[in-house]
């Protein structure tokens, strides 16, 4: 058997397997509208034809079949809202912002709880000098700086160090201020992991000057999306303020 | 208790006093002039008017990032009462309340609200304030971050046609109930308005390099990998070449965000920018617009020493336009300690401690009026109906003159409304 079929068939069982632990139903063509519709409810602004697409191309690029892909997307995207859901601020506890403030180094990053379109995944940005950072701020608006003085974030916000040199940091932070500046926003988090994308989600923004500059990568889980808790979690990061 | 603030605001008019006591008494209202959300008074546009007792105005506003934004302008009486103005929202919106009334924008419009009623006018634009200011002749000019240049065009939020200017910020010209918008290049640091024009301080931006270089800047190996430019923004310059006034390739754009001033044609702020042969984290900057070099003193204390602050402090100051004479600069820092250095060497000395620290703070501001400094922060543990005081200070001594408390309660009726700028009522 040649070694790319046998690949086929382990990961076809292997997504057979979690789309029936993600609770997909008998019919074939059913399962694959049923985990297409759940991926777009988690990726907000994203149209299931706009997924189809994706998951169609990522299916083509990779050799996996389409309800694969989706599977392994589907099953990234609720990790990481549960991931989210665990850190976002509640309501009865203390105050619900706080200044962001200075960072450590240029490079760094922070990653804050928020919430898209109702669905929690965080926000997270990177710091170009030690008083600014760039982030793409939401859907129908462009990537820009912004000073840390002056921006809010949510209790519970956790600035890191990514472990590299000064200078390599430093690269990272200035080509995404350089760079991806430049961008409108990318709803679709669940397949984002295009360095030189026209659009950019925050999580992709991050991820992608370290990839881009360092080919480091943050994210924690792989698979096709990167979402902001999966650089928190990343074996790169390292918390040195919680806010 | 508070005490009646503002010893020259006049008592309200008996027609005031009636509706104000119908809001009491029926709650929610059902009357066109006003409703209520929770216990503030929803003023309606069309019967909205500036109370003479109200003192302070606050605008609260969802941030950018958020998915949806909204946003109120606060009106604060003497008493602590809150009336409300509803806008569209703006991250970082900044008051301007001088002889003509109460101004202040959202991405919609732009407001004057006056003891005759509330005047708005269509004035689109985007959803973060980089600053405000009041013309001299009248009228108000507004500055707005709104990012890079192809993607903000694609999106329908930056003008047409034009030459390429990288990253954009929007200046806005306010009058005459109308607006007029154009976009300028860069991302300021710094702005202040001198005279009748209003001048940034930012990295040097892509359509000035060339410019810049021919002026001496350089790029640097790290971050900001361009020196700062001064340049004029407003009143729209006629070509780069006339709006660029000076470059300084020691200037790394970290200023004080909250406020500088402009005294005889210069711009005056604090800096962390790290000086050559000092040790000292903070530097007094006198930027002469006319294209003469920026100066920068590192500050001492009075012993020469390097003053024992971190450089932190610097992004939440804000320098007073008042000082008791014009080779002294006086300001707050984001410590919440009030300093004045004398211009020349950069002596300070330490005058108060206000015990304010906005740094550390969302909920802490500060705001100037002459002599005196405003400081607006938490009284207790934060609670969403928490107690804010405002409090006015001799801003040389310290001495308290008034304190109002509050109850602003923005997070209870919207918990993503964050607090953003403040303006007081003018003397006199």
């Amino acid at each position: 058997m040649k070694r790319r079929n046998k690949n086929r068939i382990v990961a076809g069982l292997i997504a057979t397997t979690l789309a029936m632990s993600l609770g997909a139903i008998q019919s074939p063509a059913f399962a694959a509208t049923d985990l297409l519709g759940e991926l777009a409810a988690l990726n907000p602004g994203v149209s299931t034809n706009e997924l189809q697409s994706a998951v169609r191309i990522e299916a083509e690029k990779t050799g996996q079949s389409e309800m694969e892909v989706m599977a392994v997307a589907l099953q990234e995207a609720r990790v990481s809202a549960a991931a989210a859901s665990g850190n976002a601020v509640r309501s009865s506890g203390g105050n619900t912002t706080v200044i962001l403030g200075d960072g450590a180094f240029p490079g760094d990053v922070f990653i804050s709880p928020a919430s898209t379109l109702f669905i929690e995944h965080g926000h997270t940005g990177i710091y170009y000098t030690t008083k600014m950072i760039v982030e793409a701020p939401g859907p129908d608006k462009v990537s820009r700086s912004m000073y840390t003085a002056t921006f809010s974030v949510g209790v519970g916000t956790v600035k890191q160090y990514v472990n590299v040199s000064y200078a390599d940091g430093d690269k990272a932070g200035t080509h995404a201020y350089v760079n991806l500046r430049n961008k409108p926003y990318n709803n679709n988090f669940a397949m984002n992991k295009n360095i030189t994308a026209s659009s950019m989600n925050c999580s992709q923004l991050v991820w992608a000057a370290y990839m881009y500059t360092l080919n480091v990568d943050l994210d924690s889980n792989g698979g096709l999306g990167v979402y902001p808790y999966d650089i928190k979690n990343s074996p790169r990061t390292v918390t040195y303020q919680t806010l | 208790m508070n005490r009646q603030f503002f010893g020259h605001v006049r008592a309200p008019g008996r027609g005031l006093r009636v509706l104000v006591a119908l809001c009491l008494v029926m709650g929610v209202l059902a009357t066109s002039g006003c409703s209520s959300v929770d216990r503030w008074k929803i003023l309606d546009g069309s019967t909205a008017a500036l109370a003479d007792d109200v003192v302070m105005a606050v605008y609260v506003s969802h941030q950018s990032s958020d998915s949806s934004m909204s946003g109120y302008v606060l009106l604060v009486d003497s008493h602590g009462g809150v009336s409300a103005v509803r806008t569209s929202g703006m991250d970082l919106a900044q008051l301007v309340w001088d002889e003509q009334g109460l101004f202040f924008s959202d991405t919609d419009k732009d407001y004057l609200l006056t003891g005759q009623g509330l005047d708005t006018w269509a004035s689109s634009k985007t959803d973060v304030q980089v600053a405000a200011f009041s013309k001299p002749g009248g009228g108000h000019v507004s500055v707005y971050n709104l990012g890079f240049g192809d993607s903000a065009r694609d999106l329908g939020q930056a003008d047409e046609g034009g030459e390429d200017l990288g990253y954009i910020e929007q200046v806005v010209d306010s009058g005459d109930g109308g607006s007029s918008r154009y976009d300028v290049a860069g991302f300021s640091s710094v702005t202040a308005l001198c005279g009748s024009s209003v001048f940034s301080v930012s990295e040097v931006g892509d359509p000035y390099v060339s410019l810049a270089q021919a002026m001496g800047a350089s790029q640097r190996t790290s971050a900001p990998v361009w020196p700062d430019m001064l340049t004029q923004i407003y009143p729209k310059p006629l070509s780069l070449e006339e709006g660029l006034k000076s470059v300084d390739q020691d200037s790394i754009g970290d200023y004080a965000l909250r406020g500088s001033v402009c005294r005889d044609g210069s711009i005056l702020t604090i800096s962390a920018n790290p000086m050559k042969n000092t040790n000292a984290a903070l530097s007094v900057v006198t930027w002469p617009t006319d294209g003469r070099p920026r100066v920068a003193q590192p500050i001492v204390g009075p012993d020469g020493k390097a003053l024992p602050v971190g450089s932190e402090i610097v992004s939440g100051t804000s320098v007073a336009e008042w000082s008791p004479d014009s080779d002294h600069l006086v300001w707050i820092g984001g410590d919440g300690v009030v300093r004045s250095t004398e211009l020349s060497h950069g002596t300070t000395t330490t005058l108060w401690d206000s015990g304010a620290e906005r740094i550390r703070s969302p909920y802490t501001t500060f705001a100037f009026s002459g002599s005196t400094v405003y400081v607006l922060d938490p009284v207790g543990a934060w609670a969403p109906d928490m107690q804010m005081r405002l409090r006015s200070h001799d801003l040389v001594t310290g001495e308290t003159r008034e304190v109002l408390t509050v109850k602003l309660g923005f997070e209870r009726v919207d918990k993503g409304l964050c607090l953003r700028g403040i303006a007081i009522r003018p003397a006199g």
